[in-house]
């Protein structure tokens, strides 16, 4: 098999989130070849649906893959009108109508659930006052997020969200990284 | 970042417009157009910044074949920082189809004139867009390659640059020769002179290899360095790949003793990080031909990371499905062409199927 086979998947519903994940875990010392996004159908807004749907897909790959290797599955959808509990709620719905187990314990899967979107936690880092419910603006390219990755690393690496208040689903997410660190 | 190019009656391409962003994929069958978009940039590079006679680089026989019309025009919006070039190009060619002239050509930044020529005058402005002179000069060539940089036409020459900064290629590996006689600052269209234009990299650009070689390191299993060796009158572009077991001296090869794959990795790889910071901009034929699928996602995503970092706009050709289904419906340019008419753009699949990938509804050639 390759000799640097992929250990990270990362299904997103947009690419601004996927950009945005693979540029931290990068920032973060992750092998780049090792991190396969999952192409992302509708480019910039697929939809939550779409993660949801292909949601079952990758968890079975990812269980029959971790026996071997280690490996992460990385799943990104945005809350929208949602709670982040109510947003993770529809991932077990959709594992309970597979007839699947939902994540269990020590499994390397993770939910990175921005509400309302990728983009409140943009404006966040931006340095702006946020809440979860209004929408704040998008970006032209995906890449112009770099300086709010490099800030949510260096605040990583402070283990201190600033400034105070952060939005509590990027508190959420946070906690959900220390299943794959390290 | 060019912008926009038009083309009225170049082989498919009839009053033919594409809009372009920072990274785009152009779409479609064979014989859509899409290699003629890039045949036409490059010949217009070559009009316009290589200094090349009309009737070289524009022959009568592109002439659009089902039309007796005989002028041809080309436009291109240059976008460079915040300031809009528009180049204008309209040739004429003679009934017999032996000849060919420039009837105008104009180039503009930001609706004001640089330069400007037609009836065989031709007009230069200053860099403030006062009236420079005017004076008789050639049907045959452009005005805009031929002038000195001076201190005031820095604005004209700059287009120039812009426009040498696009890249414009397609891998032929096969075709790739070790063998270099000279450095060679520009890639040719097939890449065939790679180790020339390496060359030329290495020795313009400082720490250009250095990039190079750790990304090469992590595609090439046993991947070391480059050398360039002497050979006759010749110089030798050499790999040097680690021992099996990893101890001793580097195995030293022939840069075409390199597998098809290898080599274009080799070239994609050093496209991308040996120019770094350049601003040059990737348009590039089908790069995904020849390399293995774990291969095609990685280099998209380091591509795509450059874009707004380092390269300036990509624009790329493929029916490769993995880049496909990445970039597709975000940043896809869909050509179509009717029976043998003209080719048509537009920047949304006439029709998606909920539940396919695009490349699966491509496949089925339900996109139409």
């Amino acid at each position: 098999m390759s000799r640097d086979a992929v250990n990270t998947v990362v299904l997103s519903e947009d690419t601004q989130t996927e950009c945005f994940i693979r540029r931290f875990l990068v920032k973060q010392g992750w092998d780049t070849r090792k991190i396969y996004p999952v192409p992302v159908p509708n480019g910039r807004g697929s939809g939550s649906g779409w993660v949801l749907n292909r949601f079952t897909t990758e968890l079975k790959a990812y269980r029959s893959r971790c026996t071997r290797v280690a490996t992460c599955l990385i799943v990104a959808a945005d809350a929208d009108n949602k709670t982040v509990e109510e947003r993770v709620q529809t991932f077990k719905d959709a594992c309970a109508e597979a007839g699947l187990p939902f994540r269990k314990e020590g499994e390397r899967v993770i939910f990175v659930i921005p509400r309302r979107n990728i983009e409140t936690w943009l404006a966040y880092l931006r340095g702006e006052a946020v809440n979860e419910l209004d929408a704040y603006r998008k970006y032209d390219y995906e890449s112009d997020c770099r300086e709010q990755v490099v800030k949510l690393a260096d605040c990583c690496g402070r283990k201190n969200l600033e400034p105070a208040p952060p939005p509590p689903s990027l508190v959420a997410t946070c906690a959900e990284f220390k299943r794959i660190a390290g | 970042m060019l912008k926009r190019v038009y083309v009225d009656n170049f082989r498919c391409l009839v009053n033919f417009e594409l809009k372009l962003g920072r990274v785009n994929l152009l779409l479609g069958s064979n014989g859509t157009g899409k290699t003629t978009v890039f045949e036409v940039l490059y010949r217009l590079q070559q009009f316009v910044a290589g200094n090349a006679k009309v009737l070289a680089v524009f022959p009568s026989v592109d002439l659009t074949r089902w039309r007796p019309t005989p002028t041809q025009r080309f436009e291109l919006e240059l976008q460079v920082g915040t300031a809009s070039y528009e180049y204008a190009l309209l040739i004429e060619h003679d009934d017999d189809r032996r000849k060919a002239k420039i009837k105008s050509e104009t180039l503009t930044m930001d609706g004001k004139k640089l330069f400007h020529f037609q009836e065989g005058i031709a007009e230069l402005y200053h860099d403030d867009f006062t009236p420079g002179p005017q004076y008789p000069f050639d049907w045959t060539q452009s005005g805009v390659a031929v002038l000195q940089p001076r201190p005031d036409n820095k604005k004209l020459t700059r287009f120039r640059q812009e426009l040498q900064k696009i890249i414009i290629a397609g891998p032929h590996p096969m075709r790739m020769s070790s063998e270099s006689r000279d450095e060679e600052s520009v890639l040719s269209r097939n890449m065939e002179n790679f180790a020339s234009w390496f060359r030329f990299l290495s020795l313009e650009h400082q720490g250009a290899t250095m990039a190079i070689i750790p990304e090469l390191k992590k595609v090439i299993p046993g991947f070391s360095s480059f050398s360039v060796k002497e050979a006759g009158e010749a110089k030798v572009l050499k790999v040097l790949l680690e021992q099996p077991d990893g101890n001793g001296r580097p195995l030293i090869y022939d840069f075409s003793e390199l597998s098809d794959g290898q080599r274009v990795l080799v070239v994609l790889y050093a496209l991308l990080f040996g120019l770094k910071d350049e601003g040059v901009s990737l348009f590039l034929d089908e790069p995904d031909n020849f390399l293995a699928l774990r291969e095609v996602q990685p280099w998209l995503t380091a591509l795509t990371d450059s874009c707004g970092e380092g390269v300036e706009q990509t624009v790329l050709i493929s029916h490769h499905p993995e880049i496909i289904d990445h970039l597709a419906l975000s940043s896809g340019l869909w050509f179509y062409r009717d029976s043998n008419g003209p080719a048509r753009v537009t920047d949304k699949p006439a029709a998606q199927v909920d539940g396919l990938k695009p490349s699966e509804t491509i496949a089925r050639g339900w996109e139409s």
